[in-house]
């Protein structure tokens, strides 16, 4: 997998990937762990990414067939403390007693979580989640064999702790009926003497203990990697459930989305009562080309595309009816980003950077995936035009699969594929410019919108079908700008400027 | 009379002192003691804050350890485990955090000194009662910190016990007029106030609202509140621009009331013969003794919505400074000046 396999943080959020991933609700330290520490799965990881998607697909129809069995296993997971620096010191030092204490708990926690796994079906089917068993572990914490959960060092464990808690104990029983004096001042430096005997008795015991304890490490990290996996496994499995995403296909070279969906874009237009559109298309290798209104869903397209290309390649069903996702080496956002004014360069030389990056590592071969929202929208028309076109021509060879939204006419001539957002439904000349025939009555969702743009833009939204079509490469983009400004209320006399232009 | 008998059946005891060397620790040692004497029942400790040492951090005086006995449950901080010296059975860490480690619970497989180092945060408090109990205490005595200052509301279902000494200062009259006066403040009577429909989410100081410090009944979250006698109600920032005077009415004050505060409401010229002042709980009431005494000169009355109740108070005639009053004579002159009862834990055995 390589480094550009990586999202940065203003990427993930700008992508909606970290909104999908706070929805996750791994319940135990190592769940959240095993989610932090995945990453994507490149080419040669195609069988650890479907044994993820096994997993979370075994989970998904265990919550549906034995959910109250399965979220009772989640509830076990809950208690899980983090002791990796503690099992990270029992390999050269001596545990202190409430580690030991944290261990027993942890070893009985464990033991509990393995008993409940073993009794659902369904851990039978999965994978890389097996829990053994750590008796061994417990024999060295707590001999008496018992079930307590406390911790605990008896006296028998050794005649040195056993000598000293005697003298120890017979000096208190005196000193219970002892008030004062001499007598009392000698009893109590006699059972300084013992505490002290006990105190050096316990860390000797401590140190064989800790000692003793290596040799079952290997069982508690398999444990504990098996509680994060089944923890991280069961959280796909649950946000697959509530959202009812599907396990999408894995190989091939072309990217196949039908009816996806962003979350995080539909959670805002539901707020407003409004659904998203799903979108579905095919991407072969060479440039997929997305044109389309103003305003019509272009960069949702393409952040739908992008998040759910992401998310399959970290082990997640995705938000659509199917998708067929190819392993690739690297993913190319090629978007403005903020950070670009502050290194000096303006949204257009950022691009460009970003893109000259992108084309270098074609050159080390392997499959990439690149998206570019609007690529060269920052320069003029005319130049910035024959760039997307140019950029569509020089990738349409090469080993990637491209997704390039713009609204410049004629990127498509040399694009494999071409998509246009449907737009605009046919308007009279009275809806474009009548106030909105509907009257929600409330501004719901909308946030801070100024109340006379809130009328436009609701009839932007009524008006527009943000589904996709495939035209053909030829085909114009359509020319709605001005229709969708009229729509937004820009001034009449600036209207009739544009149109007698 | 012991000092076990005045509190026992209470859930929680708090122990405060006026200074340091008030003699806390002996009367929690006692407590712990006579506890220990009956024979039935689990007793639980913990701190707020530190306490315990051998050695007092601040003054450097001997200051006697805490002494428990086999069977008693014990909260502590991670670090201070290895100070004490009981034998010790780990039931829980606890999930609450001091500065010296996450605060351990274990149960006494011996008698032997401890070392109590517990959460200072009264919804911690409230979490570590919840243990204690889990585990079978029966009642759990929190070491305070000094003075009337430390939260009480970790208690107010409890009671709580005051020990005084002549290391406060070197007049004995003094000591009891100051002892007198924060005994009174502790012995404040509770008064329900009229909930609210509002609730406090809505702009109050919210963490003292959800802490659910202030008890049930929500009020509206502003600083001050008037109730007056028709039910109507009146919010303000500051109690200075709430205008009182028109019959029975009390006024709510959310947090402390400062002496500042105080003086301006002593000079405010009003009738305050039908008005009550309400704090959450006395330890709200940070003014000084002789601006209380003014106001309840005026006809003010002070309440608090949760109330504690003050077991008694102990007296220590050693100070830490060298000096020493007449145990007798500072027994009977503590004794007059407050209505609970007074113990030497000294001459207590």
């Amino acid at each position: 997998m390589g480094k550009t396999m990586e999202l940065s943080f203003g990427q993930k959020e700008e992508l909606g990937y970290k909104y999908v991933w706070d929805l996750l609700e791994p319940v135990c330290p190592y769940g959240v762990k095993r989610l932090n520490s995945e990453g994507f799965y490149g080419p040669d990881q195609r069988e650890e990414l479907e044994k993820e998607q096994d997993n979370v697909g075994f989970l998904l129809e265990a919550l549906q067939s034995d959910g109250f069995r399965l979220l009772a296993l989640r509830e076990s997971l809950q208690g899980l403390k983090d002791l990796s620096g503690s099992f990270l010191r029992c390999e050269s030092e001596t545990l202190s007693e409430v580690e030991l204490f944290e261990l027993t708990a942890l070893c009985r926690r464990l033991e509990a979580l393995r008993q409940k796994a073993e009794a659902l079906p369904v851990s039978q089917k999965l994978t890389d989640i097996r829990f053994v068993p750590l008796d061994g572990a417990l024999k060295v914490l707590d001999p008496s064999g018992g079930a307590r959960p406390s911790f605990y060092v008896e006296d028998a464990r050794s005649e040195a702790l056993r000598a000293a808690r005697e003298a120890k104990r017979s000096a208190e029983l005196a000193l219970r009926t002892t008030a004062s004096g001499p007598e009392r001042e000698h009893l109590l430096a006699g059972r300084q003497e013992a505490a002290k005997a006990e105190e050096e008795a316990l860390c000797a015991i401590y140190k064989e203990m800790s000692e003793a304890l290596r040799p079952h490490l290997p069982a508690l990290r398999e444990n504990t990697a098996a509680a994060g996996r089944l923890d991280a496994c069961l959280a796909k499995a649950m946000l697959a459930r509530r959202f009812g995403c599907v396990r999408p296909g894995i190989g091939g070279e072309e990217l196949i989305l039908r009816d996806a969906v962003h979350p995080l874009v539909a959670a805002a237009l539901e707020e407003r009562k409004r659904a998203f559109t799903p979108i579905s298309l095919s991407m072969p290798k060479g440039v997929t080309v997305l044109t389309g209104a103003n305003m019509g869903g272009k960069s949702v397209a393409v952040k739908t595309v992008v998040l759910n290309l992401a998310l399959a390649l970290s082990g997640f069903f995705v938000f659509a009816k199917a998708a067929k996702v190819p392993l690739f080496d690297r993913l190319e956002l090629i978007n403005k980003d903020l950070s670009d004014a502050a290194r000096g360069l303006s949204s257009f030389g950022g691009e460009i950077l970003r893109f000259n990056e992108a084309a270098e590592h074609l050159k080390e071969g392997g499959l990439s995936f690149i998206a570019m929202d609007e690529f060269a929208r920052g320069t003029n028309a005319r130049e910035g035009a024959a760039i997307a076109r140019g950029t569509v021509k020089y990738l349409s060879d090469k080993n990637a699969v491209t997704l390039l939204a713009t609204h410049y006419d004629g990127a498509a001539q040399f694009a494999a594929k071409h998509y246009q957002v449907k737009g605009l439904k046919k308007l009279s000349s009275a809806e474009i410019s009548s106030p909105a025939s509907e009257n929600h009555g409330e501004n719901q969702g909308y946030g801070s919108f100024p109340a006379h743009g809130l009328d436009a833009l609701r009839r932007i939204e009524n008006a527009m079908d943000y589904g996709l079509i495939p035209v053909e490469t030829e085909a114009a983009c359509p020319q709605d700008a001005l229709t969708i400004s009229r729509l937004l209320g820009l001034p009449e006399e600036i209207l009739a400027e544009a149109e007698n232009m | 009379m012991k000092l076990w008998d005045l509190v026992s059946g209470a859930p929680a005891v708090a122990m405060l002192g006026m200074c340091k060397n008030a003699g806390k620790t002996t009367a929690f040692n006692s407590l712990i003691r006579e506890q220990a004497a009956r024979g039935s029942g689990t007793l639980g400790m913990t701190s707020i804050g530190r306490d315990g040492e051998g050695r007092d951090l601040v003054t450097g005086t001997d200051k006697p350890p805490i002494w428990l006995y086999e069977g008693m449950l014990a909260a502590t901080a991670e670090q201070l485990l290895p100070l004490c010296d009981v034998s010790r059975e780990i039931l829980a860490s606890t999930g609450l955090y001091t500065s010296l480690g996450e605060v351990i619970l274990f149960r006494a497989k011996s008698d032997g000194f401890v070392q109590l180092a517990g959460p200072a945060i009264v919804e911690q408090l409230t979490m570590l009662r919840k243990q204690f109990q889990a585990f079978g205490a029966d009642c759990v005595l929190i070491d305070g910190a000094l003075s009337r200052r430390s939260p009480l509301a970790g208690v107010t279902d409890g009671v709580c016990v005051l020990s005084t000494g002549a290391s406060l200062d070197r007049d004995v009259d003094k000591v009891v007029a100051e002892t007198a006066f924060v005994a009174e403040l502790l012995g404040l009577k509770e008064k329900t106030l009229p909930a609210a429909g509002e609730t406090a989410s809505e702009n109050g100081p919210a963490g003292e609202e959800k802490s659910g410090a202030v008890g049930p009944g929500a009020l509206p979250g502003s600083k001050v509140v008037l109730f007056r006698e028709d039910g109507s109600r009146e919010s303000a920032e500051r109690l200075s621009d709430i205008k009182y005077g028109t019959g029975e009415e009390t006024i709510l004050v959310r947090g402390a009331l400062t002496e500042a505060q105080a003086a301006a409401l002593v000079k405010d010229g009003r009738k305050k013969a039908r008005l009550t002042l309400a704090v959450r709980d006395g330890s709200c009431l940070m003014m000084r003794r002789e601006t209380y005494a003014r106001l309840r000169g005026q006809g003010l009355s002070f309440a608090v919505r949760k109330g504690s109740r003050l077991a008694a108070v102990t007296v220590n005639p050693f100070s830490a400074g060298g000096w020493s009053f007449d145990a007798d004579e500072f027994l009977a002159k503590m004794q007059a000046a407050v209505n609970v009862p007074v113990l030497n834990v000294k001459t207590q055995k």
